[in-house]
């Protein structure tokens, strides 16, 4: 059964309250979930209060600022600082999304930041991501051909190529698929939208040569159908995409297959 | 558990555009019936046309019931014993509600 009630190890407790500023008129307080697995401790809410003036505008900078001045032990994932790479997906204010996008002064109150909901902690803010890169692994995101390989590039037309518009952005933050109920209850079994997106992706691709086999794969009671059209993927995407659409247009093109056999 | 999830899903979608008229005509009987005799009511369902789409209303109610109910417990029970019995009870269910009001239907 679906588990409604966190462990009792899982229960999050108030944490340290590190010394406000004082003499200083742009203080944001941070509050951020810790945990470490080798401390045999409950999961608490760290306070941090953070001059803005001395610091980025970013999410991302006032964690960096944290890490480098107040507590180095704070951990978590971050690479590009421009929304590229997609490691500092986190919950900010409730709402998944990247650190490095995401400005303070566009949180009101007090900033809270936890992990991507519904995943193992690694630590603090890292989550387990293993299985979710293992789904994206599964719908094997490449060009499937059985033509001969050409003599320089496969080649596609301009209309074909815009066909890809809208899924080859997508990072691979996972900030929708935790962001999805239908992933938190079965996300041993659904592939979630991140790896649903991708493997429209390359089902769509006029290149591709093994749609059909690509469709059979995916036509599973779980690993597609437990899209209940929720939307909150495409609400949680931070470069815009909709997962929930290239969803959709999946079961259309297996229902049309259905319906022409 | 489906063993076909796209016929489930074209089930889904039919059973649903399909309960829009029906939910007409139920609101039909829901506005007519209270103002009518006994006798009257009789009567009215042994008109065909009106026995036949109280018929439809049952089944497609039922069974688009039954569809969601399933995708329902799928989501949310995952041991394999417990998934299979609240299929079954789900199924049973629906069995008993059809029967039920076929039967009422017909014996009118």
């Amino acid at each position: 059964m679906v588990e409604l009630a966190l462990p009792r190890n899982s229960k999050i407790t108030e944490g340290k309250k590190w010394p406000k500023p004082q003499n200083e008129n742009n203080i944001r307080e941070f509050r951020v979930y810790r945990w470490n697995p080798e401390d045999n401790q409950n999961p608490s809410i760290d306070t941090y209060y953070i001059d803005t003036e001395d610091c980025g505008p970013m999410v991302l900078d006032a964690l960096m600022k944290i890490k480098s001045d107040i507590d180095t032990s704070l951990t978590f994932r971050r690479s590009c600082r421009e929304g590229v790479c997609g490691s500092c997906a986190m919950n900010i204010d409730g709402v998944n999304r990247l650190a490095c996008t995401t400005a303070i002064e566009d949180v009101k109150g007090a900033v809270s930041i936890y992990p991507l909901p519904h995943q193992k902690v690694i630590k603090d803010l890292v989550p387990d991501l293993k299985n979710f890169f293992e789904q994206h692994k599964s719908v094997e995101p490449w060009l499937h051909t059985k033509k001969e390989d050409p003599n320089e590039e496969w080649l596609q037309s301009k209309e074909d190529r815009e066909q890809l518009d809208g899924l080859y952005e997508c990072i691979m933050c996972a900030c929708c698929s935790t962001s999805c109920p239908s992933y938190w209850w079965n996300s041993d079994k659904y592939l979630g939208p991140a790896a649903l997106l991708q493997a429209y992706r390359w089902i769509i691709d006029s290149r591709d040569d093994e749609r059909d086999e690509r469709l059979d794969k995916l036509e599973d009671p779980f690993k597609l159908y437990r899209c209940h059209t929720i939307m909150n993927c495409a609400k949680a995407c931070p470069k815009g995409l909709n997962p929930a659409k290239a969803i959709a247009s999946i079961k259309k093109m297996l229902v049309e297959r259905r319906v022409s056999k | 558990m489906t063993h076909s999830p796209t016929r489930h899903f074209i089930l889904q979608r039919i059973t649903a555009v399909l309960n829009i008229p029906i939910l007409i005509f139920l609101l039909y009987l829901i506005f007519t019936i209270p103002g009518m005799s006994y006798d009257g009511v009789t009567s009215l369902f042994q008109k065909p046309l009106i026995l036949f789409l109280s018929l439809l209303l049952t089944f497609n109610f039922a069974f688009h019931m039954k569809l969601g109910m399933q995708m329902i417990i799928e989501d949310y029970i995952h041991e394999n014993k417990n998934l299979k019995l609240a299929l079954l009870l789900n199924n049973i269910f629906v069995s008993i509600v059809i029967i039920g009001c076929t039967y009422s239907l017909l014996t009118l």
